[in-house]
């Protein structure tokens, strides 16, 4: 296995107790796109702060590699912006920035490829590196195939069997349809071993994701009512207030089904479907979380507008602010159809949750920044109590906040004190930040070093990349041709389109308000 | 009831005294002012939320001590919402008495969120009075929620307290840095662990100190080239800033950082002895004839590290001589670390070496459950090292 460290095998006493049970190996973290944005906004912070952490070994080096000219000293200098000033004063960030180097060549020239060669040789000379190599995609999707085929091409690749190991890291999106990523994934695979492939989800990065698991499975109570003999339904939202910010032309090519559900909500719906795994090692969870995504219904394109709803964003009022349309926005076709808000309904056929209706959605512009998942379960068969305008009969509901306000709610009836029976609903809520105080990592640290050490669970594999766009495809294909229907709109700041109710409440339910 | 005004005073830090008898009734009054509203549809309209995930108990021995103790759990709580029950026994103050206070502690994790409020209840005892303190603490913990004992004076193995509270607490929080006569304590300590293994755990701020030099030091043997050198080490230097105290002028942290190193490795005590340079003891690793130095020496330091530790270095001679060092730097917060190969130039690099706040350390021990083992094996070797020096 090529993907495995050999430091894994080897027990070091002196780790013994300590709570990093491993840090990274020495190796070269080499950057495709290194003059790029989420390089220096992202990426060079999130590996400053694991040295910080010393969760980088001394043998380490980061090559950033793109299209423009520079040495490795302006490299250097580009990569201060997102760091504050007063970590740029200390010797650590001096120590840190002298294991920057930059090489510039276009990627579809192959004599770059030797040029990398030669210097990844050179920084394994001085700096004890190993030959172990992390390749970071951070440059547009349309270069991915081509830098895979060339590092493959110039023997950048560690076989399988070898004493070093090399990874890749490739960023979201990952396909634009299920034909184009299953395009990418051969190409990926022609070269690397699955493996050693990591496919970054930032989602799943972030510690409320992961509190997820440990919510189902450390926790005897909630497991037993987690079928479809309680829960009534499930609903996920992702709510965004912001636009398209700068990135109209990026997500006028995709919009909310692609940007979000595909990959961030359906991760999600599989963490909180999955069944329990037998273990905590990545492919075990992978597995289950596969499982989930191949059990949903498949809906067929003629099908696809009862199972869905998608809509664009006219102008509003949000934050006390007026708000353009989608159509208005920058770099945005006047005409665009493409949908900026995206619910569904899906089902899970199979023993725990036959019958139960996964109701997820998305969208810019809403009335608030909401993530969360609500599980609502079914109410008592029967209502004991004499029923009033005051006593609703209502269910119980779980909520898992994912953000702003990370935390866990449990909705349930009491008794108002007075002579007669007279019930309120009531929330339980516990929040995250109440009862730990501490700083979350942000996600890219945590996936970085995750990958670092060879621990994929919170990466995305092959098949769910392709079971996840298998799933949407229907819809995008029926959306696709249904083009001259007018997309339906929603006014910017609301709760989302009147049409996403009809999903729901034709079958007796509601949307939670956002 | 309490007076009208408590709820605002205790909202901004104040304290205010009560009867022993009817602290809870107090607190519960307390918070049922302070969540005027909680029925409220508006959850913004609900000013205060009350969090506990545990309790703390802290022991100090003057008026003082509980004043620094108490504006530390103002920081504390932040990360750590806890019921914090401070208990002083002055033996400074007249007569047999026992006083109680009530006080919490509020921030807001973000700005538009409520406040979260944790309380403090503290107990000020003197003469005879004293004895009653342990007793007196028990009613007030929290069930369900894990029981810290935080001893933040001397003579924690002698206390007659800590003898009457260890069937209800889980940790005993220590640190071992105040040690005075590490000669004395370390053995003490560790029979202590011993006498109660199967009830109480004890953590200890100096060893979370030492986490990031043991750490530093296990990084350069994760790398599967340079951990074949950890079976040759022949020679270990421990540099630590002295400082003056009965016990000597090697700090308690350098006997720890040597009792872990050794007991990791399982390296065996042979002898010790003082020379010009400063404490050696010589150890063998298991099967080999080859002698092992660990040497605790004295080293310049600018005052902020006083009884702090400067270096820690490994070395070996065999083949190519070989050096792994970490050593602070001229800013105390940062170390340098170097390996160097025979002749070739020394690969070096900076990283943080931050001296944490009281606070900060305090934390991490609220964050530990159960035995150390690590720890309880390098407190053991530790006090077979200063025994030996006897
Ligand atoms: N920015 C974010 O916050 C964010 C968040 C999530 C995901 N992502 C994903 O991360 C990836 C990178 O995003 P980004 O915002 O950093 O993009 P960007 O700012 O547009 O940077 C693209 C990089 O690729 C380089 N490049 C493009 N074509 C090249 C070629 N033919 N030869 C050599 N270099 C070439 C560019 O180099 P030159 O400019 O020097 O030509 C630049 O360094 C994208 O896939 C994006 O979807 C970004």
């Amino acid at each position: 296995m090529t993907s495995v460290s050999q430091s894994e095998m080897l027990v070091n006493p002196l780790r013994e107790g300590l709570e990093v049970v491993r840090s990274a190996d020495p190796c070269v973290v080499v950057i495709f796109g290194a003059s790029g944005d989420l390089t220096k906004r992202k990426l060079i912070p999130a590996l400053f702060s694991l040295v910080e952490q010393h969760l980088i070994p001394s043998a380490f080096a980061v090559l950033g590699v793109a299209r423009r000219p520079m040495s490795h000293e302006e490299f250097r200098a580009t990569q201060r912006e997102f760091i504050d000033a007063e970590r740029l004063e200390t010797e650590v960030w001096k120590s840190f920035e002298s294991s920057l180097f930059y090489i510039p060549f276009d990627f579809s020239d192959a004599s770059g490829y030797q040029k990398l060669t030669e210097e990844l040789q050179k920084i394994d000379q001085e700096r004890g590196t190993l030959n172990n190599r992390l390749y970071y995609l951070s440059t547009p999707p349309t270069a991915y195939s081509e830098i895979i085929k060339q590092l493959g091409a110039a023997h950048l690749v560690a076989a399988p069997g070898e004493k070093y190991w090399t990874r890749i890291i490739i960023e979201k999106p990952f396909g634009h349809d299920l034909e184009s990523a299953h395009a990418l994934n051969a190409g990926v695979n022609a070269v690397f071993n699955e493996n050693q492939v990591y496919r970054i989800d930032h989602y799943l990065g972030k510690e409320t994701v992961q509190n997820i698991l440990v919510f189902r499975f450390a926790n005897g109570i909630f497991e037993p009512l987690w079928n479809r003999r309680y829960v009534d339904h499930v609903q996920i939202t992702v709510a965004e207030t912001l636009g398209v910010e700068h990135r109209g032309s990026y997500y006028d090519g995709a919009g909310a089904a692609r940007d979000m559900v595909q990959n961030h909500i359906l991760q999600v719906l599989s963490l909180v479907a999955m069944e329990p795994p037998i273990s905590l090692e990545a492919d075990t969870i992978r597995d289950e979380k596969s499982k989930v995504l191949r059990a949903i219904r498949r809906i067929p394109p003629q099908d696809a507008f009862k199972y869905s709803v998608r809509a664009q964003y006219g102008r509003g009022f949000i934050t006390g602010e007026t708000a353009a349309a989608y159509r208005e926005e920058e770099d945005v076709n006047p005409q665009s159809k493409t949908e900026t808000y995206a619910a569904f309904k899906f089902y899970i056929d199979n023993w725990r949750w036959a019958g139960v209706p996964f109701y997820v959605r998305s969208g810019k512009r809403l009335a608030k920044r909401v993530s969360e998942v609500a599980i609502q379960f079914k109410t008592v068969p029967h209502l004991l109590f004499e029923q009033t305008a005051a006593d609703q009969l209502e269910p119980n509901v779980l909520v898992l906040k994912i953000q702003p306000d990370e935390g866990i709610t449990l909705r349930f009836g009491a008794k108002l004190p007075g002579q007669s029976i007279h019930i309120r609903w009531v929330n339980m809520d516990f929040r995250y930040g109440a009862s730990f105080g501490v700083k979350t990592p942000e996600a890219y640290e945590r996936l970085i070093h995750d990958c670092l050490i060879g621990d994929a669970t919170l990466f995305s594999r092959r098949d769910t990349v392709e079971q996840a766009w298998n799933l949407l495809m229907p819809f995008l294909i029926a959306w696709q041709q249904s083009k001259e229907r007018e997309l339906p709109q929603y006014e910017a700041g609301s709760q989302g389109p009147s049409e996403a109710e009809a999903l729901l409440s034709a079958e007796g339910r509601k949307w939670r308000r956002i | 009831m309490p007076p009208d005004n408590s709820l605002e005073k205790v909202m901004t830090g104040g304290s205010f005294r009560v009867d022993i008898a009817s602290i809870e009734d107090q607190l519960r009054e307390l918070w049922k002012d302070a969540a005027t509203g909680a029925t409220a549809e508006d959850e913004s309209v609900k000013p205060v939320t009350r969090t506990t995930v545990l309790n703390l108990v802290v022991f100090v021995d003057s008026e003082a001590a509980a004043q620094e103790v108490s504006a530390l759990l103002g920081d504390l709580v932040e990360q750590d919402p806890c019921r914090a029950i401070v208990i002083t026994a002055d033996p400074k103050q007249q007569g047999d008495k026992m006083e109680a206070w009530i006080s919490a502690h509020c921030h807001r994790p973000l700005p538009t969120s409520k406040a979260v409020c944790c309380e403090q209840i503290s107990l000020r005892a003197s003469g005879n009075a004293i004895r009653e303190l342990a007793a007196s603490t028990v009613p007030f913990l929290l069930s369900d929620l894990p029981v810290f004992l935080w001893w933040r004076g001397p003579g924690v193995f002698e206390s007659e307290i800590v003898g009457k509270l260890h069937g209800v607490c889980d940790r005993l929080i220590i640190d071992s840095k105040q040690f005075a006569e590490p000669a004395l304590e370390f053995p003490k300590l560790q029979s202590f662990i011993q006498a109660t293994q199967d009830r109480l755990a004890v953590s200890d701020m100096a060893w979370h100190r030492l986490r990031q030099w043991r750490e530093l030091m296990a990084q350069f043997f994760d790398s599967p080239v340079l951990f074949a050198h950890l079976s040759h080490i022949e020679n270990v230097v421990v540099e630590f800033n002295p400082r003056a105290t009965p016990g000597g002028t090697v700090p308690p942290q350098a006997f720890l950082l040597a009792g872990w190193l050794a007991s990791r490795l399982g390296w065996q005590l042979q002898d010790s002895r003082s020379t010009g340079e400063g404490t050696q003891f010589r150890l063998k690793r298991k099967h080999s004839r080859t002698n092992i130095s660990i040497l605790l020496r004295p080293a310049k330091a600018p005052a902020e590290l006083a009884g702090h530790l400067v270096s820690f270095e490994l070395s070996s001679e065999k083949g190519w001589s070989t050096t792994f060092r970490i050593a602070r730097g001229e800013s105390p917060h940062c170390a340098q670390t170097e390996i160097s190969f025979g002749q070739s130039p020394p690969f070096r690099r900076t990283v943080p070496l931050p001296i944490h706040t009281e606070v900060e350390l305090l934390a991490r021990q609220l964050d530990i459950f159960g035995h150390d083992s690590i720890y309880e094996e390098a407190i053991a070797m530790a006090a077979r090292l200063v025994d030996s020096m006897k």
